[in-house]
């Protein structure tokens, strides 16, 4: 099982400030420098543009990154904003 | 759609407010525009004008999920959508059915936030209305929304949406997100891509900041205006772009991407946009703009918005409080100066007071709203009552774009509101009554608003019977408001319907004729410094005026002085001075004060005795000539120290009950003045008329 790093219940602008200070302090953290992100988006219940930007930065950041597991709510507002490539890396990378 | 109920409850009481108020202007404007289509039906412009309002509402009631809203709307907006485009002609019946949906839509707007006030009795309502709707529109299927821009054969759309959010769009309360899910309930959404390119790395992110943007194409029956409207929440704030129509644009969303020109000149916030837009993004600009040859309604509307700056009122308060004390400094400065003896000084104190005077100028001119907000309001309250009496009333507003201090305009609406409905009431006949009197059918009502020096003149004007000055005075004599075979001056008699108790109507309606009100009337306007004034010619018409001041905050004010005391007349009423020798002032039988002037006597009030001021008697005294509603009397007084700008400061409680007083003022030395209230001092003059010499007048002769 690879490192992976929780989205809270919500992935909302509420919220996002201290999921994004989350994720750098556990993407910064020395044991998972150089391997892929893996995130797991299953406890997700609300997610809004903030939300998604975070991810976004993600890319941006020049880390490689996957999904593993992904709840309802997440998967749809990823499909409705054509996000949904996300989606599809979570089933490649997530045998289990 | 799984759309999680608490994050719509969470964005539903951020921006909730803000889509009840604008819903709420947007249903005064549509009622406002219905208003003057009745005068005007082929006005084109007032039509698309009622045609946005409408599709504004709806817009932003699918943003907020507000289904009965959007519903009911849409049923309205297709029969607008069909008087648009000339097939169904505005007719007086018509337009009333427009004027009650209208209410109905304030009514759901309000359910939004209050669900009670959708009773059964207004569902059913609903029902009924919506039926009339759509049997004028001839179709039963609500989805028909077909706009003018489009062949009939060919209903759908195929839109071509770019929008670009601005940095402040999270913290603004809205969400890219939903306007995409509001989109995708307006039809089928292909090509779908959310742009990241201007997204940060983590390390670098301002997480609430939006760098966010999206492309898509939406196939809807919807006309554009319905597209732009899921923008309407965040327009001010993103760069859009929507292209297309019934024609497919080009199936790549990179395409119209990479084919992007900069932004066409009907994207009237493209300097907004420079900003918000981050650096190293692609230039979303515009899309082909050579295909947008349709006129865009949204962005010149927004940029008309954005001329205005939202203030709250206390800030502008607090400014204008300040204000009031820098006008006492500057003055203290003054005196200070002039004691000082140095020219100099005293000319830069000169140049600073002229330059404090530009900015309280300036300043409560911001506090200056048109009247005519006020007026428009009553034409729907003049179309109902004039139905409801069964009379035919032509209204016009002259001078709506008068300006006036804000909360003048609010403490005005009522007393006005009363006039206009007494006018209709018991002014204007009916029809048959008009016609018998050889005047035309049609009785005529005239609200007017103009500017006199320092004052604001508003007019109720109608061309009814007038006052009957006989069943006035019968009137009056039989309720002793007038003191039996005593026949006082016409204006005199005509300022009788403003007392306490007295009505002429022969029959109590709901409307007026209960004798209150008119009473109240008057000293709402009182209240506010302001005159009221009444002209009638029996059989021909009755004028009402009101004076009112500018401002409540500051008035040019003429101070005297009495021993130690200090007053300040408002300047306006100041007629003229006349000096007097304590022989010239003449005690008559009732006790009051009296002094010749022109042949003429004048009544005076001596403030020395009224408030009992210490103060030695000097040999001569000035007597300060001041008009009031009821005619001019005098004030005596021991010294004339001029012109003041005077900021007005409440009484405190203690003082409320003091009579003759309005307000005080700090002078520029420190000390207080008491504000006169001309009017209410007057009354001091005729209450000794009346009553009985008082023993403290008696004592000092």
């Amino acid at each position: 099982m690879n490192p992976c790093f929780d989205l809270p219940e919500d992935l909302t602008i509420y919220q996002v400030a201290r999921t994004r200070d989350d994720l750098l302090a556990w993407m910064e953290a020395p044991a998972h420098a150089t391997v892929p992100l893996y995130l797991n988006a299953s406890a997700v219940q609300r997610v809004d543009g903030a939300g998604l930007q975070l991810l976004m930065a993600l890319d941006a950041s020049g880390r490689a990154w996957h999904l593993q597991a992904a709840s309802g709510p997440f998967a749809e507002t990823c499909e409705l904003m054509g996000l949904a490539h996300w989606l599809s890396g979570m089933a490649q990378e997530n045998p289990a | 759609m799984t759309h999680p109920a608490d994050t719509d409850a969470a964005f539903i009481a951020t921006a909730m407010p803000a889509f009840i108020n604008e819903a709420s202007e947007q249903t005064q404007a549509i009622e406002g525009l219905l208003l003057e289509l009745e005068g005007q039906p082929d006005n084109r412009d007032l039509m698309d004008s009622l045609f946005r309002c409408a599709h504004t509402v709806k817009g932003s009631a699918g943003i907020f999920g507000l289904d009965p809203v959007v519903e009911f709307t849409h049923h309205v907006e297709t029969l607008l959508d069909k008087m648009r485009d000339g097939l169904i002609g505005l007719t007086p019946d018509l337009n009333t059915l427009l004027l009650r949906c209208n209410d109905h839509i304030k009514l759901l707007v309000q359910a939004a936030s209050d669900p009670a006030v959708d009773t059964p009795a207004t569902q059913q309502e609903r029902a009924g209305l919506v039926a009339q709707l759509r049997q004028l529109c001839g179709e039963p299927a609500p989805a028909a929304a077909a706009g003018p821009a489009d062949a009939p054969a060919a209903p759908w759309h195929t839109w071509a949406i770019t929008a670009r959010f601005g940095e402040d769009t999270f913290r603004n309360g809205m969400d890219p997100v939903s306007v995409v899910r509001y989109l995708a309930s307006l039809g089928t959404v292909r090509g779908m891509r959310c742009f990241g390119e201007a997204v940060p790395a983590v390390a670098a992110l301002s997480p609430e900041t939006c760098y966010l943007g999206f492309t898509l194409e939406l196939h809807t029956p919807e006309v554009r205006e319905a597209v732009e409207g899921a923008f309407s929440f965040v327009i001010d704030d993103c760069q859009l772009d929507v292209q297309g129509g019934a024609m497919p644009t080009p199936a790549s969303d990179t395409a119209s991407l990479d084919t992007a020109t900069t932004a066409s000149p009907s994207l009237a916030l493209a300097d907004l946009l420079a900003d918000s837009a981050p650096a190293g993004g692609p230039d979303l600009g515009g899309t082909v703009a050579g295909k947008a040859a349709k006129p865009r309604d949204v962005p010149v509307a927004s940029a008309e918005e954005g001329r205005y700056i939202r203030v709250q009122a206390d800030r502008l308060d607090a400014v204008i409080n300040l204000l009031g004390e820098l006008v006492i400094a500057g003055a203290g400065a003054m005196l200070k100066a002039r004691a000082s003896r140095d020219t100099e000084l005293v000319e830069t104190n000169l140049h600073m007071n002229r330059l404090i005077e530009e900015i309280r100028n300036g300043t409560l001119g911001l506090r200056m709203v048109p009247v005519g907000e006020t007026f428009n309001r009553f034409r729907r309250v003049v179309r109902d009552t004039a139905s409801q009496l069964g009379k035919e009333v032509g209204f016009e507003i002259v001078g709506g774009d008068a300006e006036l201090d804000k909360s003048m305009v609010e403490k005005i609406a009522d007393p006005l509101m009363h006039l206009v409905r007494n006018s209709l009431d018991h002014g204007l006949e009916t029809p048959a009554e008009r016609v018998a009197a050889g005047k035309p059918a049609e009785g005529r009502l005239v609200l007017s608003a103009h500017h006199e020096t320092g004052a604001i003149l508003i007019r109720i004007e109608d061309d009814g019977r007038g006052i009957n000055r006989d069943k006035v005075l019968q009137r009056a004599w039989s309720r002793g408001l007038v003191e039996q075979g005593v026949v006082p001056s016409t204006d005199a008699i005509h300022m009788l319907i403003f007392e306490p108790g007295f009505s002429t109507a022969d029959q109590v309606t709901n409307l007026s004729g209960r004798g209150v009100g008119m009473d109240v009337v008057r000293r709402n306007i009182e209240a506010l410094r302001g005159t009221i004034k009444l002209d009638s010619i029996p059989g021909q018409g009755l004028r009402v005026d009101i004076r009112l001041p500018l401002t409540l905050a500051i008035i040019d004010g003429f101070l005297v002085g009495i021993g130690k005391s200090k007053f300040v007349l408002p300047l306006e009423s100041v007629v003229e001075v006349i000096e007097s020798g304590d022989s010239d002032l003449r005690v008559d039988a009732f006790g009051r004060y009296t002094v010749e002037l022109r042949g003429q006597v004048l009544p005076v009030v001596r403030l020395r005795t009224l408030y009992s001021l210490e103060s030695s008697h000097p040999k001569r005294v000035s007597v300060v000539v001041v008009s009031s509603p009821r005619g001019q009397y005098g004030v005596e007084v021991d010294v004339l120290y001029g012109q003041n700008q005077t900021v007005i400061k409440p009484l405190g409680r203690l003082f409320k009950s003091l009579r003759g007083i309005s307000g005080s003022s700090v002078l520029g030395s420190g000390e207080v003045a008491l504000i006169l209230d001309v009017a209410s001092l007057e009354e001091q003059t005729t209450q000794s008329a009346t009553s009985p010499p008082r023993a403290e007048a008696l004592s000092k002769p």
